[in-house]
């Protein structure tokens, strides 16, 4: 008997090192943020988030984070989409080579691929120069500092990521169920419309919801880019914690709790929608 | 079928030459000389070789890699210590497990970094310590990549099959777990691990906002230098790419035995 509860117990101790790191990083944290979003000088209240429903610059970061988030999740989506497709017909090594090209782009986020941009359409960058002498207004007077001009660099991170998640969910459709089809006279976009598209429904879901939840997060592109003179929910977030101004952890905390639930929410949507399409299924 | 192929193509190309060509602008930049007109002009080595020189570059790579293989290792070994207990002896804690573990994909680096940072900041314990802090946040943020891939390959050498017979044949179990399972599963394992290193190297938002002064990495080390000479940006980009290239290779190398296996 006393054996079996020191042997349990030698047991449960092998649990200790993730249970200390998600009790101390992930669950206190976590608490801990509620506590402070829903507070104020200690006591519960919602003054947090009246804050930000009142504050033009918080509605506005949260406004912005969502359209440049959509936005580029669907555009992103849909070049992933008719890239899948092109490479669902192609075999052996033309295919290895493309998606050589797509693992080696999808590792260049960030600070280094911000600035390989600023190389290429900063105020002086190569693409600008070249449409001044060239005489190409759309790239003379690019402006990657701007909403619409980064967004490029969103539109950039989401394809090869994007591909790379939607090319098994190609795979799933048959070549057979093609054949099918045209046998019985429906044309390709028919074929895709009513039979491709609704059985890669889920896949597409689960690579939206990843290529949504990453540009939603998306900080060190628009930090670089245009830090504070356009708001955006990342940006506003992390100033809350460690900006140049007046730290407010609580507004922070709150501001947190509102990217929270779009992301939370959004997973939600997609699972309402992907059952609707897992039913059409069975 | 072949009406479709010449779209498909277009399309393929336009794609690729997009994603193509920041990399070539960049790599071309880093190596010549000035580029203001329609061409670049000269091929220099010069501005690789200041960069490769640079002690402060050099520095950020070294403490880039290291406070990613840190945590990298602690999560690998936390949660296989955590996820034999689970397997072997209490099957019924495993949804549990699989919850925490799974709950950080939800929370992006910025809320997990700010509500770490809210709630440590200033107390005058060792969870204050902001490498500590930046440490324990990386090991949530790659914990769920992690645990499946540990979880997979657990579950595909049939962990408590080999656990058994190896019982039956008189070896203890935690031994045998360490002598047969762990380096049954060593090439999953070096895969995900891999994984998660180089995209603890690619970060740049958590670092910002837990040691960006006190720790600087190669990803804070180009922010701080971003206003400086494009050309030598452009060559530590590049250097950048190449480790995490290798660091790519390298999971691809380790995919292969693991094929063999199965």
């Amino acid at each position: 008997m006393l054996q079996q509860i020191k042997r349990t117990g030698s047991r449960c101790l092998l649990l200790v090192p993730l249970g200390l790191i998600v009790l101390l990083f992930e669950c206190v944290p976590l608490v801990s943020m509620f506590v402070k979003a829903f507070s104020e000088n200690g006591h519960f209240s919602l003054a947090q988030f009246g804050t930000i429903a009142r504050q033009l610059v918080y509605t506005t970061a949260i406004v912005n984070s969502l359209w440049v988030t959509m936005l580029s999740t669907i555009v992103g989506l849909i070049i992933d989409f008719f890239l899948a497709l092109a490479l669902y017909s192609d075999h052996g090594r033309k295919k290895t080579l493309y998606l050589s090209l797509l693992n080696l782009t999808s590792t260049f986020s960030g600070v280094p691929l911000t600035i390989a941009f600023i190389t290429m359409l900063g105020t002086s960058g190569v693409l600008v120069l070249l449409g001044k002498q060239l005489g190409i207004s759309l790239l003379a007077n690019y402006n990657l500092y701007s909403m619409g001009g980064m967004f490029i660099i969103y539109a950039y991170f989401q394809i090869p990521m994007g591909t790379l998640l939607l090319l098994p969910t190609v795979d799933k459709v048959r070549r057979e169920w093609k054949e099918a089809a045209r046998l019985m006279n429906a044309g390709s976009i028919r074929f895709w419309l009513q039979v491709g598209i609704p059985v890669m429904m889920p896949g597409i879901l689960g690579t939206f919801n990843m290529l949504f939840a990453n540009a939603v997060a998306a900080y060190a592109t628009p930090y670089l880019l245009i830090n504070n003179s356009i708001a955006l929910l990342p940006i506003k977030i992390v100033d809350m914690f460690v900006g140049d101004i007046r730290q407010r952890p609580e507004l922070g905390s709150a501001l947190s709790l509102v990217l929270l639930g779009i992301v939370v929410l959004e997973i939600c949507l997609s699972n309402l929608v992907k059952r609707h399409f897992e039913k059409g299924t069975r | 079928m072949n009406q479709h192929t010449l779209p498909k193509a277009i399309w393929k190309t336009i794609v690729a030459v997009f994603l193509l060509m920041p990399l070539v602008v960049t790599v071309v930049y880093a190596f010549s000389e000035r580029w203001v007109h329609i061409l670049p002009e000269g091929f220099t080595l010069h501005y690789l070789a200041a960069t490769l020189t640079n002690q402060k570059f050099l520095l950020g790579i070294g403490r880039g890699l290291l406070i990613s293989f840190v945590p990298v290792a602690i999560t690998n070994v936390s949660v296989l210590l955590a996820l034999y207990v689970v397997i072997v002896y209490l099957p019924g804690l495993e949804k549990i497990v699989q919850l925490l573990c799974l709950i950080p994909t939800t929370l992006n680096g910025i809320i997990l970094a700010t509500s770490v940072l809210g709630t440590y900041a200033g107390t005058s314990t060792i969870l204050a310590n902001r490498i500590v802090m930046l440490s324990f946040i990386y090991c949530v943020f790659i914990m769920p990549m992690t645990y499946q891939g540990l979880r997979n390959s657990l579950y595909a050498v049939n962990t408590r099959g080999l656990l058994e017979a190896a019982e039956m044949l008189g070896a203890r179990r935690f031994h045998s777990f360490l002598t047969i399972v762990v380096p049954a599963i060593l090439p999953g394992l070096c895969n995900s691990a891999l994984m998660c290193l180089s995209g603890l190297f690619g970060d740049f938002a958590i670092i910002k906002i837990i040691a960006s002064s006190q720790f600087e990495t190669a990803q804070s080390y180009l922010y701080r230098n971003r206003a400086q000479d494009t050309q030598e940006l452009s060559a530590a980009v590049v250097i950048l790419l190449l480790i995490t290239l290798l660091i790519n290779y390298l999971v691809h190398k380790s995919q292969d035995p693991a094929d063999r296996v199965s």
